[in-house]
C-alpha cells in the first residue's frame, strides 16, 4: 500500500477512536449529572443552578420543580438543594476537564484508551 | 419499603447465564448495595450448584426461586447468538417468563435487570423512592456512538419501543396490570405480533412490554410510563468483544465498525452500566470480574 495512504488510514482510525472516546466520556458525564431527590430526578445544568439561585434571591425557601419526566417535585429546602447541585456540577465538570485533556493530548489509539 | 434487584437466568447447552447472573449480582451488591433475587429453573440451578457451589450462590443471591420451565418453548425457541462476527450459533433462548417478575419479586421496589446488563455505577440507586410506580427506558444508545441505533418504534406500527433490559417497579396496581398485560401478550403473541407488525416472529420482551405499555396508555403513545433516571441504556452488540477489565467499573471493548465486519475500534468505559450482548465475552472475563467484585 502507498505509505502515505497507509498513514492517512491509520490517522483515520485514531480519529474514529478519539471521537468515540470523547462521546463515551460525555455520556459518563451525563450519567453523573443526574441528581435525585424526593422521588424526582434532575439533570444538573447551569440553567437549573441559576434558576434555583434566582428563587433563593427572591426570598423563597421552598418550591416545586419539574424533573426530567416533567413530574412536579417539591423541594422543601432550596438552599440545601442549591448547595448539592452546585457541588455536583463542580465535581463532575472538573473531572470531565481532567479526563477530556488526557484524551485530547493522546496521540495514539492505545493512549486514548489509557493503555 | 424493601428494595432489591431481580434477574432471570436460564442456561442453554452453551451459555452459562447463571454464571453471568452471579457476576452481575456481585456488581450490583458493590455498586447499589442491595440484595439480589434470582429466578431460574431446576436444571440450571442443579448445574450451578455443581459447577459454582452452593456457598457461592448464597454469596451472590439472597433469594433463589427455581421454577419448572416450559420445556417445549425452551427447545423450540431457537435464536442466533454471536461471539463476534466470527462465531454464530443457533441455541435455545428462554425468555418467556419475564412477566412473572411482578408476582415473584419479594421487594416493594424492584430493579428487574437482564443478567447481561452489567451494573458498573450507582446510577440506578436514584430509582429508590421514585414518584413513579414503573419506569422503563425508551432512550437507548450504542456504545459505538456513530453506529445506527435500533428502531425507536416497533415495526411499522409506530408505537414507542420500551427496552425491557432494565425495569423499575413498585408493588402497585399499575405494575401489576402492566406485567399481567405482558403475560396476555405472550399467551397471544401470534395475534399481537401481526397486529403491531413486529420485525420478526420470535417473542421479544422489548416488544411485549412496548405493546403492553401502548395498551395501558389507552392505545396511544403517551408518557404514562416514565424514563429511568439515567440518560440512556448503553448497549454493545454481540459482534463486539471485551478486550480487558481494567479495574472496578472500568472496561475496554472492541466495537465493530458499522458495515465493516471484523474491523473494530477500541473504547473504554468507566462508571457506566453497559448491556453486553456477547455472552461469551463476559464469560471469558469471568475470573477477573469475580476477583474484582468479590473483594
Amino acid at each position: 500500500m502507498d505509505p502515505k495512504l497507509a498513514r492517512a488510514l491509520e490517522f483515520s482510525q485514531y480519529r474514529e477512536t478519539l471521537n468515540n472516546q470523547m462521546q463515551a466520556l460525555k455520556s459518563q458525564v451525563e450519567v453523573k449529572l443526574m441528581h435525585s431527590i424526593n422521588g424526582g430526578t434532575f439533570r444538573v445544568s447551569p440553567e437549573l443552578i441559576t434558576f434555583v439561585d434566582l428563587l433563593i434571591a427572591k426570598g423563597q425557601s421552598e418550591t416545586v420543580l419539574l424533573d426530567i419526566n416533567n413530574t412536579p417535585i417539591k423541594i422543601a429546602d432550596l438552599a440545601d438543594f442549591s448547595t448539592d447541585i452546585l457541588s455536583r456540577y463542580h465535581e463532575v465538570t472538573n473531572d470531565y476537564l481532567t479526563q477530556y485533556e488526557n484524551i485530547r493530548k493522546a496521540r495514539s489509539v492505545t493512549k486514548i484508551v489509557g493503555k | 419499603m424493601s428494595k432489591g434487584a431481580m434477574m432471570f437466568a436460564h442456561n442453554n447447552e452453551e451459555i452459562d447465564y447463571i454464571k453471568i447472573a452471579c457476576l452481575n449480582a456481585l456488581m450490583i451488591q458493590a455498586n447499589l448495595d442491595v440484595g439480589v433475587t434470582l429466578v431460574t429453573d431446576v436444571g440450571t440451578l442443579k448445574w450451578a450448584k455443581e459447577s459454582l457451589g452452593a456457598d457461592y450462590l448464597d454469596q451472590c443471591f439472597e433469594i433463589i426461586i427455581s421454577e419448572d420451565p416450559d420445556y417445549v418453548y425452551k427447545q423450540n425457541n431457537i435464536r442466533v447468538f454471536r461471539d463476534t462476527v466470527y462465531t454464530t450459533k443457533h441455541l435455545p433462548f428462554y425468555n418467556c417468563d419475564h412477566w412473572k417478575a411482578y408476582e415473584l419479586s419479594p421487594y416493594d421496589e424492584t430493579l428487574f435487570i437482564d443478567a447481561d446488563y452489567l451494573i458498573m455505577s450507582d446510577a440506578l440507586n436514584r430509582c429508590w423512592g421514585s414518584a413513579h410506580e414503573v419506569m422503563i427506558n425508551k432512550d437507548i444508545s450504542e456504545l459505538y456512538f456513530g453506529r445506527t441505533q435500533e428502531n425507536s418504534t416497533v415495526g411499522k406500527s409506530g408505537i414507542d419501543t420500551y427496552w425491557a433490559t432494565c425495569i423499575y417497579f413498585q408493588k402497585s396496581e399499575l405494575a401489576e396490570h402492566l406485567f399481567y398485560m405482558v403475560k396476555y401478550i405472550y399467551d397471544n403473541y401470534a395475534y399481537y405480533r401481526d397486529l403491531y407488525t413486529t420485525p420478526n416472529s420470535m417473542f421479544r420482551n422489548d416488544y411485549a412490554f412496548s405493546i403492553a405499555v401502548h395498551i395501558m396508555n389507552g392505545f396511544s403513545n403517551s408518557d404514562l410510563i416514565k424514563q429511568l433516571p439515567i440518560p440512556a441504556l448503553y448497549k454493545s452488540f454481540d459482534n463486539d468483544d471485551i478486550v480487558s477489565i481494567n479495574g472496578v467499573n472500568d472496561i475496554t471493548l472492541l466495537l465493530e465498525k458499522p458495515k465493516c465486519h471484523g474491523d473494530y475500534i477500541l473504547s473504554r468505559f468507566k462508571g457506566m452500566d453497559v448491556h453486553v450482548m456477547n455472552k461469551w465475552a463476559i464469560l471469558r472475563n469471568y475470573d477477573k470480574l469475580k476477583e474484582l467484585y468479590s473483594e
